[in-house]
């Protein structure tokens, strides 16, 4: 079992790991509230014949040891098992790891081609997040919500959500009504006069 | 119990959480699956059909087992709702402790450089 320290590193890992197989890789949390432990799993199954010496003082048993261990060493470079480990007691983490089952339930969901912000780099942009996912089309289309839905949908959020964080800073609100946005900065000038 | 819906799951998972709060785990696994045999998806695969994927997301709590799945189009909404869920329960975890950080630190500055540096608090 392998506990990854960095949270950039398990992701990384973990998304790379899904897409070299996504049949068999699955994503495993397990949260104990009493204990505030929260540990994060993922994992591809692929059998990996463990090493273990044996001391046997049958020369028989030795043979066939010694036997297995090379046959694990060759397997083990043909199949090689990952699994990918994260646990933590942060609150912080949880919020980091609810964009991780984001990404995953995309990925499962709609197939290992999506694209996926996978740097947290450009996820920080993302903090403010599902405002300014749901506002966006003020700036792509007044009106067209068929066009932003498929943009939501669509894996480029780094591009909309810069060109947006203008936005929101410009307008300082993301609200549903795409309208009421773009109307909102000429009636908020004219109260200030 | 066993597969359900993705709402009724949701509910179910809530409760299990609840249940959990001072003993016990919740486990919830998420992984890709057609839903179909081995068989079913090779005859699909010959016919040519495309196999169409889901989400296949499992909970228990070491007693119960629920599980739903999830496809392309309902998984947004399920994620949101999953997420809001998540959040209102995993409130055992700690938070950022950056002010105790701090007072360390100064703590420490003051302790090592008493002699060197006048403290900043008198």
């Amino acid at each position: 079992m392998v506990y990854v320290t960095s949270w950039d590193e398990f992701v990384g890992r973990s998304v790379q790991l899904y897409k070299a197989d996504p049949q068999s890789t699955r994503y495993c949390m397990k949260y104990r509230h009493c204990d505030g432990k929260l540990v994060l799993k993922v994992t591809d199954n692929k059998e990996m014949q463990r090493f273990s010496f044996i001391i046997s003082s049958d020369v028989q048993l030795l043979f066939k040891s010694v036997i297995s261990l090379l046959l694990a060493f060759c397997l083990g470079l043909l199949i090689w098992e990952e699994c990918l480990k994260f646990k933590t007691d942060q609150a912080q983490d949880a919020k980091k790891m609810e964009k991780l089952n984001n990404i995953f339930f995309a990925l499962m969901a709609r197939g290992p081609d999506v694209t996926v912000p996978l740097t947290f780099a450009v996820d920080l942009s993302e903090v403010t997040g599902k405002e300014q996912m749901e506002a966006q089309p003020a700036k792509k289309g007044r009106g067209r919500k068929q066009h932003s839905d498929i943009l939501q949908t669509a894996g480029r959020e780094a591009e909309v959500l810069f060109s947006f964080g203008l936005l929101q800073k410009f307008c300082g609100v993301g609200k549903h009504d795409p309208m009421m946005l773009l109307s909102l900065p000429p009636s908020i000038r004219l109260h200030k006069k | 119990m066993g597969l359900l819906q993705p709402d009724p799951f949701l509910n179910e998972l809530t409760s299990m959480f609840e249940r959990n709060r001072d003993k016990g785990s919740v486990w919830v696994t998420v992984k890709r699956s057609s839903m179909k045999s081995k068989s079913q998806k090779n005859k699909m695969a010959t016919a040519g059909e495309p196999v169409e994927y889901r989400c296949l997301i499992r909970a228990t709590d070491g007693k119960k087992k629920i599980s739903t799945t999830v496809g392309a189009k309902d998984h947004q909404r399920f994620q949101a709702s999953y997420a809001t869920l998540l959040k209102a329960h995993m409130a055992a975890l700690k938070k950022r402790e950056r002010k105790d950080k701090k007072k360390g630190v100064d703590g420490d500055r003051k302790d090592g450089a008493g002699s060197t540096k006048k403290p900043k608090r008198v």
